[in-house]
């Protein structure tokens, strides 16, 4: 129980904590459940009475739902929100109900939860699932360093506003966590950049490595091949921690001076560039930068005092002191890892993106289809587009792309860049006048929204309202997946609030559409007829007849 | 239109139990009241109403009356009894009882005005009224209507305040012959009791089960020491007739130590004992519902106990389970404490739970000072809902045992609260069956038997003519809950919850059927700390009235009373139209005037009434005036006012075709009263005639309801929703005077389906007054 001076165990901010059911289970043994919580500055004390708490709620609500057991907790002040990001693993969320300090206490579920699961697949992209290092450590210890790590520096820009990351609200109703930010290109562009994917997927007949690649211009992602999680993870990690780099330092004069014994990553993509500039051997340099990022050596080229013009972009906080960091290039135990603070990145001349975040120079490896599959990034960019090319790292990194076919690739970049860049419309090119929507297509976890500034100009009634309606979809949506023998039907509402908007959804199997409409006629007629036409203009007819 | 066969009559007659729609099966009732009704003194009355009946009828069978305005109806109900054109000022003048040696006189003076004359005084002289009733009863076969055939007590009353007095003071049990039942007044048994303890259960259990009668509070309370000596002779008698083998039971007093908590106890003590085979409240309630707590056997380690769709828990702050609604509560202890455990441990870090979410279950928590109550449920209804009927719960608890229970529980946290609950299990479960099936849970309102306006303002005549200092509200209800009048001589009119709670309370058991009772009870709406004391009688069989008075010794007044409605009713044909209103049934959407008939109406009426859903008219006023003015016209255009109108005695054939199989295919509607917090709900018409479609439409109005209303705070309530998805389409419109929901087929056209809305509500709009109770007591909270 708690007792006086635990009034503040709830706090007034965010709580955020991970723990293992499996673990501590003898008493006394509490605190070996906790594998992370945050803030740190929570005594222990306090941290075993809150997962005291959801352990007893979870064994209590698998009495009636042992396959689904607690999600959520509300109470008068706070709500908690799980989730089980692995068997027996759970992840809560706690957040003050109400201002001062908290969200909306009307602000739904799956939006939270969102802020779970994003944070979940942060981790997990950059440093593989608990399962396999609780295999490796059993003592937890390592998953707790990285856990430390990287939702601590996650949820520090989170809470902080930074890197334009926010926590859900009412106002980002029309917007979807975790789902992929898509710009909609016409036929021939897409089938030339499906093309241009076919390319780069021929290197592995010509002997090189299977190749995922994404292409995105703006942040906005116009075609990828990988799985929808991971494409949505790297275009967020994208969007916000290497798009902002790469526009304040894409001149060529912002690479960094390299020294003639450049080794490492930036030896690896320099010498992939010159392949694809058909300089060099390709097969020799990554063997080289290989070899280096074994041996560990330092990466001497980055410049000890960022020059005006090559400035890195990084983080407000120094970088922690290299000291005592052994560089490799297995990041996964090392804690070495800090992709989300103190990253940098800059484009090189020849367009390729390299970064310090992998300390030690190694290079920068991400985890794909949850964990399973690591793969090394590389990025290249070409003015607004940038290709994106994630490698097994059990390939060999020999043969990456044959000079002809690099040559080809380039080509057809400079070719796309003009007509994807013609078709972007601008930062409110997905506008459409008197509609705010967003529309989510659930196969592919793309989406496509108003731009955040005109969904901004919405009442608050009217977001409420959205908000409202998308969280009964939501539990809607929860019941189908209860109920997976029953398929899905199609569902449409129009609600008209009390000033007078029409929120409108239509929902398939697959497909979601939420339109405030707020300069409409009274009528649901007009409405209804405004919704055809946008329907019909905009998604293709894709509820018509639905 | 001619009443409706009796269906039941024959099974009646064989000793069978009564349903609840069946009209009064017995002759003597009919000549009992034909007597009363061509008695001189009740001559007037009958002119009026007959007068009245006249016009109606004239009228095509139902009547016509100008729309007014709430603030008009009270004109409108003296109209209906024949409101003379001299204006207001003679209108109806009601004179409270006088009371003379005789006995209690009613005088009702009736204006006749032009319709028969000048006023009549009549002086209702009371044996001739009380009579008639016991009469009535008294005329039965044996083993007639009522449930027990041998039972020996019948209902009558004290022929005179001399008589009254004298039963008072000696509390004989007079027996009607032929084994009707009367009844007789109740007294304290025990000299234990009158001490404060109450019966013990053994007692109680020894004796008959059925036919008890409720003890008047009077003898409640029987710490007063003239009431005691007065009723010390009754307690011979009384407990006699608790061992008599004719069944009738005299109801333990209450124990004064527990005050009016063992009072209420006590009170309800003999509702378990009454429900027994209560076939025909199932009946009534759908047929598919027994009575009755169910699944005692089960307890928290039970699969099938874990996998029931909706439990509803009462506990004390302490961990002491108070109610389940399945399993025994002794047996779920432990699971009771863990859920006092949860509750207790967020409390503790100064936060209030609220309600936890685990895939289809959602689990609802309410704190009432020390008692916690919980609801668990999968059965996908919104929390807002799960709150509303823990809030119910809560208050059926309070109407048994008031708030004072919560004192006790501060004062004691281990106080056995099971003593004074003993016997109410058929009010929960009656209630747990209302949370499924009654639209007035989700609406916060009651609903009237549809009726004609002459006939429902007869009956409020009628209720509003007793004077009782005491009376707080007098109820006539039909089947399933259904009111036929309500009025509130205090000008305070009941919260609809508290009207659910008490139709809950009085339809929970049969046996208020079998004799008339006296029973406290706390509208905690009203207020949750007092006690009233509610007389419950059924007139007919589908016709029970309810007093409901301050006045813990008001049981011999009110029972006056009850005999002088029932004889009012009588004469006025009231009970005729009412089993003609139980046969008929509610409106349906079968009925719906079609397109063309509305059309023809509106070209009739000259006017385009073409506001509704699709333009939304942004008030009343609108389609007040546009009915006010389809009213004169109507009245001048003849047939075709006629045309298309829709209301009760509407015969099918009459209806078009806009319900199943119509253009927008309406399925089924409610209708919201904002004014008088009253709704109306359509019948169940094909394809919904099975339960599980009609658990569907409820389940969906649930829904509907709570996205309409919203979060309460940023979103909410909403003016609009149409909502389609592959079981139905839903509409719901929301205005400042009416709330209209309704389900349609899934393949309805919107456009369709407004136009459809749209007549519906006009068609309401034009018969509320036979829908709704509107006047003359204004019925605002």
């Amino acid at each position: 129980m708690f007792s006086a001076k635990n009034e503040s165990v709830w706090g007034e901010a965010l709580r955020m904590y991970v723990f293992d059911l499996r673990r501590g289970r003898q008493e006394g043994q509490e605190a070996e459940k906790i594998l992370f919580f945050y803030p740190r500055e929570v005594s222990l004390d306090q941290q075993k009475l809150m997962v005291g708490l959801s352990e007893g709620l979870l064994t209590f609500t698998k009495l009636f739902s042992p396959d689904q057991p607690c999600e959520a907790l509300y109470t008068e002040k706070h709500r908690h929100i799980f989730f089980e990001c692995e068997p027996s693993v759970w992840m809560v969320l706690v957040v003050k109900r109400g201002s001062p300090g908290g969200v909306d206490p009307t602000l739904r579920d799956d939006a939270l939860r969102a802020v779970l699961q994003e944070a979940y697949r942060i981790f997990v992209f950059f440093n593989g699932d608990f399962e396999n290092l609780l295999a490796r450590d059993p003592s937890g210890a390592a998953l707790r360093q990285l856990l430390d790590r990287t939702l601590s520096d996650h949820l520090h820009n989170l809470l902080g506003g930074k890197r334009g990351q926010h926590l859900p609200s009412l106002g980002t109703g029309l917007s979807e966590r975790g789902c992929l930010a898509h710009l909609p290109v016409d036929r021939h562009t897409s089938l030339s950049v499906q093309s241009l994917f076919g390319l780069v997927q021929t290197a592995q007949y010509q002997g090189g490595p299977s190749l995922n690649s994404m292409l995105l211009y703006s942040g906005l992602c116009v075609a990828s091949t990988l799985q929808a999680s991971d494409a949505a993870t790297l275009q967020w990690y994208i969007r916000n921690y290497i798009a902002t780099s790469s526009r304040r330092s894409s001149l060529p004069s912002a690479m960094p001076p390299v020294s003639s014994a450049s080794t490492g990553f930036k030896a690896g993509v320099r010498s992939l560039f010159s392949n694809m500039t058909g300089g060099g051997s390709a097969a020799a340099a990554h063997r080289s930068a290989s070899q280096n990022s074994l041996q560990g050596t330092p990466d001497s080229s980055r410049p000890a005092s960022p020059g005006p013009s090559g400035e890195p972009v990084s983080d407000a906080e120094s970088i922690p002191s290299r000291e005592g960091l052994t560089a490799q290039c297995e990041p996964s135990t090392s804690g070495q890892v800090r992709p989300l603070r103190g990253a940098s990145w800059w484009r090189q001349a020849d367009g390729w993106m390299v970064t310090d975040a992998w300390r030690g120079g190694v290079q920068p490896s991400v985890y794909l289809e949850g964990g399973r599959k690591r793969a090394w990034l590389h990025i290249y960019q070409q003015s607004g587009l940038m290709l994106v090319l994630l490698l097994p790292v059990d390939n060999q990194l020999t043969s990456l792309l044959p000079p002809p076919l690099l040559e080809k690739i380039t080509a057809r970049l400079r070719s796309l860049e003009a007509v994807v860049a013609n078709q972007f419309g601008g930062p409110n090119g997905t506008h459409v006048p008197g509609y705010r929507y967003l529309y989510v297509d659930r196969s592919t976890e793309k989406m496509q929204a108003s731009p955040a500034g005109k969904a901004g100009t919405l009442a608050k009634e009217s977001l409420a309202a959205l908000n409202q309606i998308r969280g009964e979809k939501d539990e809607e949506k929860a019941s189908a997946k209860l109920s997976p023998s029953i398929p899905e039907s199609s569902t449409e509402v129009y609600l008209r609030a009390q000033n007078n908007a029409w929120v409108v959804v239509k929902k398939t199997d697959t497909h979601e559409l939420y339109v405030v409409l707020e300069r409409v006629s009274e009528t649901l007629v007009a409405a209804s007829e405004m919704m055809d036409r946008f329907d019909t203009d905009i998604l293709g007819g894709l509820f018509q007849g639905g | 239109m001619a009443p409706p066969p009796l269906p039941n009559e024959s099974k009646r007659e064989n000793g069978g139990s009564s349903g609840p729609n069946t009209v009064h099966p017995t002759a003597a009732a009919a000549q009992a009241a034909a007597g009363a009704a061509s008695s001189a003194a009740m001559a007037g009355v009958m002119l009026a109403l007959k007068a009245l009946k006249t016009t109606a009828e004239s009228n095509g069978g139902v009547e016509q009356r100008p729309r007014r305005r709430q603030g008009e109806l009270q004109n409108r109900g003296k109209n209906a009894v024949g409101e003379p054109e001299g204006g207001p000022a003679a209108g109806v003048k009601r004179h409270r009882k006088k009371r003379n040696g005789a006995g209690q006189g009613v005088r009702l003076d009736v204006p006749m005005g032009g319709l028969e004359g000048p006023m009549v005084s009549l002086q209702g002289g009371p044996p001739g009224r009380f009579q008639s009733s016991s009469k009535a009863l008294a005329g039965l076969p044996k083993g007639g209507s009522l449930e027990k055939p041998k039972r020996g007590g019948g209902a009558q009353g004290s022929d005179s305040g001399a008589s009254r007095r004298e039963g008072l003071g000696l509390g004989s049990i007079d027996r009607g012959e032929g084994g009707a039942q009367r009844f007789d007044t109740q007294r304290p048994e025990r000299t234990d009791e009158e001490s404060g303890q109450a019966g013990s259960p053994a007692e109680r259990a020894a004796a008959p089960s059925s036919a008890i009668l409720q003890a008047p509070p009077v003898a409640a309370k029987a710490s007063s020491p003239e009431i005691h000596k007065e009723l010390g002779d009754a307690n011979v008698q009384s407990q006699r007739g608790g061992q008599d083998a004719d069944g009738v039971q005299i109801e333990d007093p209450p124990g004064v130590g527990e005050g009016y908590l063992g009072s209420s106890g006590s009170a309800v003590e003999g509702l378990s004992e009454r429900s027994t085979s209560d076939s025909s409240l199932a009946e009534a309630r759908g047929g598919c519902w027994t009575p009755g707590k169910k699944h005692t056997d089960e307890d928290d380690s039970s699969e099938s106990w874990r996998k029931r769709k909706r439990h509803f828990f009462i506990l004390s702050n302490a961990g002491k389970p108070i109610y389940s609604r399945y399993g025994d509560e002794h047996k779920l202890a432990g699971f009771s404490a863990t859920l006092q455990a949860i509750m207790s441990y967020v409390e503790n870090s100064k936060d209030t739970i609220h309600s936890i979410r685990a895939g289809a279950h959602k689990i609802v928590f309410m704190a009432r000072g020390p008692i916690y109550l919980v609801a668990i449920s999968a059965t996908g209804e919104p929390e807002s809902s799960l709150l509303r009927k823990l809030d119910l719960l809560y208050g059926q608890l309070i109407s048994i045992l008031t708030d004072s229970i919560e004192r006790t529980f501060r004062r004691n946290q281990k106080f056995d609260v099971h003593s004074l609950l003993g016997g109410t299990e058929p009010v929960f479960a009656s209630l747990m069956h209302v949370f499924s099936w009654d639209y007035a849970v989700l609406l916060r309102a009651f609903t009237c038997l549809p009726l004609p306006y002459a006939a429902r303002q007869a009956a409020g005549v009628a209720l509003q003519e007793i004077a009782s200092p005491g009376l707080v509200f007098g109820l006539l209800l039909a089947p399933a809950g259904k009111i036929i009048s309500l009025v509130a001589p205090r000008r305070t009119p009941p919260h609809p919850d508290d009207v659910l709670l008490l139709c809950n309370f009085v339809g929970a058991s049969e046996s208020f059927r079998t004799s008339e009772s006296f029973v406290p009870l706390c509208l905690y709406r009203y207020n949750p700390s007092a006690f009233l004391y509610a007389y419950v009688g059924y007139l007919e069989p589908e016709v029970c009235l309810v007093l409901l008075t301050s006045q813990q010794d008001g049981f011999f007044h009110l029972k006056e009373c009850r005999a002088h409605i029932e004889q009012s009713l009588r004469i006025t044909g009231v009970f005729r139209e009412v089993a003609a209103a139980v046969t008929r049934g509610g409106l349906r959407v079968e009925e719906v005037p079609s397109a063309s008939a509305a059309a023809q109406r509106r070209l009739a009426a000259g006017t385009e009434t073409g506001e509704g859903i699709g333009s939304l008219p942004s008030s009343r006023s609108s389609i007040t005036a546009s009915n006010h003015t389809l009213r004169q016209k109507q009245t001048a255009s003849g047939d075709a006012s006629t045309s298309g109108r829709w209301g009760p005695g509407r015969s099918r054939d009459e209806g078009l075709s806009a319900g199943l199989g119509g253009p927008a295919g309406i399925w089924h509607f409610l209708y919201r009263h904002t004014a008088v917090d009253q709704y109306l709900a359509s019948e169940y018409s094909p394809p919904l005639e099975t339960r599980a479609a009609q658990k569907r439409v409820f389940q969906t109005y649930q829904r509907l309801l709570a996205s309409m209303q919203g979060d309460g705070a940023k979103s909410g309530p909403h003016r609009m929703q149409y909502r389609r998805d592959s079981e139905f389409v839903m509409l719901a419109w929301s205005t400042s005077d009416f709330d209209f929901y309704a389900v349609f087929d899934p393949l309805a056209d919107k456009d369709a389906a407004i136009a459809v809305c749209n007549r519906v509500c006009t068609s309401i709009r034009q018969i509320e007054g036979d829908l709704f109770q509107t006047g003359p007591v204004p019925l605002a909270w």
